[in-house]
This record gives structure tokens, sequence and C-alpha cells, in this order.
């Protein structure tokens, strides 16, 4: 009993050291997340709130928006394998007369994990900011999983930091925490970088019924209004190969049980989905400068349309 | 009988390492059957086992004289750009099976040589605490049980 007490408190001292001695990135793409906590937290109202994954991070000029809508906005999107856990943060800033407009890729409807979050991606989310442990979905069963996560990722960055030349730059891209304008709107894609080519994957936008997340989109949603804030649902960007390989009948399957299943109102209408392959980027679901303009007027245009409606 | 003659007794550290490379080869090949999705794809990767090395050593070596003008960071820097020529594992999982090789090698011989466990066993009780705290972490940092991924265990290939 008594070894096993040194071993454990070593090994606990041991892992102490590398979590004290490892800072996360400070060029991550995730450390935007601080960003945007900042912005829910200290933004004044009336505020629009957008949140998604990294298609509304590419996919919204929230400058244009605050300008036509004379609301302050928050781009609140980043990356789609952190599901539903940025709604979970959002939660606790939520104040009256916000309204959120979620825009969530089809992707987080494939299984439970899609949905609440990949346990690696959730690891380096909480790394930025400890307290988000608990906006994770079944914390408590999450703990342990993620902090593991969390240890293997710290030494495996570190020792990737020294074989590549003392550099966190290998693999990062353009994808970096720090090309974020103070809206939260990603950037890096825009001016200079706009010329450059990619391929995009020709494929099958992966349409699937979670009903698990209705259930939690709802719940958001009733949670939300208690609180006197407004739910809105805004498509993700379509491109129209990847609209044609999917299926017209499939995507308005999707939105049509979205509109069953929950009492959030859509604003996207189902003819605008599909958006021409030369307003994409680099996936079937970033925009480049114009397609992230034309998203942009098409949902200050809806947005306006339900509002009048609303009165 | 080989190993009784006089040469074979001389060269027994030779004939070892040749035993030993034989059965790992060996092993390796039959690790192609395992892994193939099918018949077809292992028949051609046991027919192309020694095809298109020439380029790549030829590449490599390009490389590695390149890297080699700018010291060692970059002989090293060549050492992982040849080995990206092979698999698409990064850096840090290069290094760390490597280590853990050259671990597994060392303590082979070590059991080889005497009773490496008796011997550690023996060690003061603060460095044996500490190797035994060293490999809690390492489990905890190498494992995959608290991850969700999922790692392909080769003999369940069926």
């Amino acid at each position: 009993m008594r070894n096993a007490f040194w071993v454990l408190t070593l090994a606990a001292l041991m892992i102490g050291f590398v979590f004290t001695a490892t800072p996360p990135d400070a060029k991550h793409l995730y450390q935007a997340s601080l960003l945007k906590s900042n912005l829910l937290r200290n933004t004044p109202p009336p505020r629009i709130i957008i949140v998604g994954g990294s298609n509304v991070a590419f996919g919204i000029d929230s400058k244009l928006v605050e300008q036509e809508l004379g609301m302050n906005v928050i781009n609140d999107g980043l990356h789609v394998a952190l599901g539903i856990a940025p709604l979970n943060e959002i939660k606790k800033f939520l104040r009256p007369g916000d309204i959120v407009i979620i825009s969530l890729e089809y992707y987080n409807f494939t299984d439970n994990q899609s949905f609440y979050g990949q346990p690696q991606y959730l690891a380096d989310w909480v790394e930025f900011s400890p307290e988000r442990i608990w906006f994770i979905h079944e914390s408590y069963q999450q703990m342990p999983s993620i902090y593991t996560i969390m240890l293997q990722r710290k030494i495996n960055r570190q020792l990737n930091y020294y074989l590549y030349g003392f550099s966190y730059e290998a693999g990062r891209n353009f994808y970096s925490g720090d090309l974020f304008n103070k809206y939260g709107d990603f950037i890096g894609h825009l001016g200079e970088h706009s010329n450059r080519q990619y391929e995009i994957a020709d494929s099958v936008y992966p349409v699937n019924q979670l009903d698990a997340a209705f259930v939690y989109l709802e719940d958001f949603n009733q949670f939300a209004q208690a609180k006197g804030a407004l739910v809105l649902y805004e498509a993700q960007a379509h491109r129209q190969t990847n609209c044609e390989r999917t299926g017209e009948r499939n995507l308005n399957r999707f939105f049509n049980l979205l509109k069953s299943r929950t009492t959030i109102p859509v604003l996207t209408n189902l003819d605008q989905l599909c958006l021409p392959d030369d307003y994409f980027y680099d996936t079937p679901y970033h925009l480049n400068e114009d397609g992230r303009r034309v998203r942009t007027e098409r949902l200050i245009a809806n947005l306006k349309n339900y509002l009048a409606g609303d009165k | 009988r080989l190993r009784t003659s006089r040469v074979a007794k001389r060269l027994s550290p030779v004939l070892d390492g040749i035993s030993l490379l034989t059965t790992f080869g060996l092993v390796c090949f039959a690790w192609i059957f395992f892994r193939a999705a099918t018949i077809s794809d292992a028949a051609y990767v046991t027919t192309h086992l020694f095809s298109g090395w020439g380029d790549l050593i030829d590449q490599s070596v390009t490389v590695i004289q390149e890297g080699i003008r700018a010291g060692m960071w970059g002989f090293t820097n060549g050492l992982f750009l040849s080995l990206g020529n092979l698999t698409l594992v990064a850096r840090s999982e290069i290094a760390l099976s490597l280590a853990g090789l050259l671990f597994f090698s060392y303590m082979e011989v070590k059991q080889f040589q005497g009773n490496a466990l008796e011997e550690f066993n023996n060690q003061r009780s603060w460095i044996r605490y500490l190797c035994y705290s060293f490999l809690v972490v390492t489990i905890l940092a190498l494992g995959t049980l608290y991850t969700g991924v999922e790692q392909a265990f080769i003999y369940f290939q069926f």
C-alpha cells in the first residue's frame, strides 16, 4: 500500500510537471476560442451570436451584419469537431435580447461523438481554458479521457516542436489562431491569400439524423427563450457539386426533420441552400471572399425578414 | 550440430544476430497476409517487395546529403524527410517508436547476459519507485484506453 502511494504520488508529480511546463501552442487555431469567450463575456447587448463549425468562422462577415442590423455581432464559429460544446459555453453568457444563430454542419448529426464533440479536440479546447471542462457533455465521465488525451497531446506537441526544428508550425498550414478579426471571423483566407487554388472533394454531404441532437437543440432553444433570447437556425454553406451528389431530397429531408422536431425557426430557404463552386475556398464548407459576402448578405436579408415578420 | 563446430562457436554472436534477423524477417513477411485486405493485395505486396527502392534510396541520399551541409539538425531533418517517403506518421511517433525499440532491445541484451529483473529489484527503492512512476506516466501518455482511438490488433483481422 505504501509502495503504491509513493509510485502514484511520483507519477502525479511527473504529470503535473508536464502540464505546467508545456503551455498551449500560442498559434493553435483554438487560441481564437479565447477571443470568442471574451466577446461573449464582454460584448454589450443587443447581440447576435452566430455559432457553428468552421463554416461559420470562414463564411460570415460580422462587420457587415453589424452595419446592416445595428447590433453587436459575435462570430462563435470555430471547428466542427467541437460539436455543441460552444453552445454549452454560450448558455453561461446568454443575456435577454440576444439572438443566437446556430449553423451546425451535417457531420455533427452523424453520431453522439460528432454531436457532443470529439475528445481529442475537446481536450485542446479545454487546454486553453480549464473551466470549459464543465461545458462538455457528461463532464465527470469524460474527465479521465479528456485529461489523458491532453497529457498525450502535450507530450506529442512538445516532441514535434523539437523534431521540427523548434517550431510548432508543422502541419499548421494557414489555420492559425492569430488570423481572426475582432468579431471572431476567420480571415486567413482573405485578401492576398484568396488567390490560392485548392482542389475540393466532390463528396456527398453526410446528411444524417441523430435524435439526441434534435432533443438537445430544442432544450437549448427553451433555455434561451427562458432567458429572453431568440434562437434561429441557418443552413451551413453548401457547394453546388456536393449538393448535387447529396441530392435535393436528402437535403430537404434534413431540414424538414429539423423543423418538425424543434421549434427553432430556420432562416434559410431551401432553394437558397446551394452556392456555386466558385464561392468555395479549400473544402465544401469553407467560403472564399466572394462566397462569404453572398452568404452574409443572404443571412442579413433572411434575418431582417424574420425580425420584421416577428414584430 | 552446426553450432557445435569450432567456427560456429567463435561466430556465435554473428549467428545469433542472423537468427534474430531471419526470425524478424519471416514474422514481418507473415504479417503481410494478416494486414492485407485481400489475397490479391497480399500477392501484390509480396511480389513487389524489392520494387521502388532504387528511387527511394536516391531521393533519401540527396536529401540527407543536403541536410548534412546544414549540420546535425540538417542531417536529422534529412533522415525524417526520407522516412516521410515511407510513412505519413508524425516525427514524434517515429521517435517514440525508435526509443521503444531501443529500450526493448537493451532489455533483451540485459536479460540474455543475466537476470535483468533480479538486478533491477536489487536497486535502491527510490530508483525503483521512479521507474514504476515513469512506467505509469508512459502508459497514460502512450496508451489508448481513454482516448477512444481504435487500434487494430494485428490478430483481429478475421
